[in-house]
């Protein structure tokens, strides 16, 4: 937490930010990366978001206050990139959303980057199915086992909410999973 | 003095039916853990070591640079005259083309137009783009020919 705060300090002076900013990407990269890569799919698309999360956060470093954690902060950049990524990309592909989501989750088969099994698969499919809050949660806490404090921080929902919303979407997943 | 009535008395609460749902909400979870627990996306070799996050030139040597508001104001009224130029001085096949591709994929993903342009125009080019006409009625038949309204209603 004090390393934090140091950190948080050198990221906000002129002649010590670079080099504080690249300590800031050696110790998040990993985390935020498969944060986003949940959300968008693709490798390539969570590399381009990736970059863009980090330029987002050296921009606007000057402005967290520190109301909330710098992690749980940077998981809010990261998820409001990945999310106007996705929106974007649908537009720019003139198609919604779903039809977006279901052609990512059909080239999974073929991608080089996933390794998974045919219950893998299933799981990103039943996944995609979810809403959009219900997906977050999820990733957030089966994966990456994020407390609901946190995700409470990131999402800026209760944590009660988080928490229901978390039961649902397991119920469904495991349901999915059963039946299709 | 058993279990349940140790508890009765203490001043503590639970939410309702939360011992009833706690069983579900375990069991499910660890059911599904055990069917599956990785996600299975995998990176290309050494991509997170080698990963590192470029800071745009302009951040560098202009830290303590600000654009004033009535300068990007301006920029982004010559931003804007230069796209109509564009649209007005070129063919009609080069229009559909640039006005709904190269546009507005220009436009969606660059957030900072008014900075790049700050940074490709010389004085010269902003005084000659200042001296650009367009009349409303020009904007008006080119909106009302080539403008899609859905797209319009979705933006």
């Amino acid at each position: 937490m004090q390393d934090e705060a140091k950190l948080l300090t050198q990221l906000k002076l002129d002649n010590s930010k670079e080099l504080a900013f690249k300590t800031l990407v050696k110790r998040y990269k990993e985390r935020l990366y498969w944060h986003i890569r949940k959300i968008v799919i693709t490798h390539d698309d969570a590399d381009d978001v990736l970059q863009n999360t980090f330029i987002k956060i050296f921009r606007n470093i000057d402005k967290f206050k520190g109301d909330s954690k710098l992690y749980t902060w940077m998981y809010r950049i990261a998820t409001n990139e990945s999310i106007t990524f996705l929106n974007s990309k649908a537009r720019r592909n003139q198609v919604s959303n779903e039809t977006l989501n279901e052609n990512a989750l059909n080239s999974l088969v073929a991608d080089v980057y996933f390794e998974g099994d045919e219950i893998q698969l299933k799981l990103q499919k039943a996944i995609s199915q979810l809403p959009r809050i219900q997906q977050l949660v999820f990733n957030m806490r089966y994966f990456d086992n994020i407390k609901y404090k946190d995700m409470s921080e990131i999402l800026e929902t209760s944590e009660g909410a988080l928490k229901a919303s978390y039961h649902i979407a397991v119920k469904k997943i495991k349901t999915y999973l059963v039946v299709d | 003095m058993t279990l349940n009535k140790i508890h009765k008395n203490s001043a503590f609460k639970v939410p309702k039916v939360y011992f009833e749902n706690f069983d579900e909400a375990f069991f499910n979870e660890l059911e599904l853990k055990n069917q599956v627990k990785e996600s299975g996306f995998k990176t290309p070799d050494d991509y997170l070591n080698e990963f590192n996050a470029s800071i745009p030139r302009t951040f560098k040597s202009n830290n303590s640079r600000k654009i004033n508001k009535k300068h990007s104001f301006y920029i982004s009224g010559i931003a804007a005259a230069l796209v109509l130029l564009l649209m007005f001085s070129l063919p009609r096949e080069e229009i559909q083309e640039i006005s709904l591709e190269t546009i507005e994929n220009y436009l969606i993903n660059e957030e900072d137009q008014s900075e790049a342009l700050s940074n490709i125009l010389t004085l010269e080019d902003l005084n000659d783009v200042s001296t650009l006409e367009v009349s409303y009625s020009e904007i008006e038949n080119y909106i009302l020919q080539n403008a899609s309204v859905e797209t319009l209603l979705i933006d």
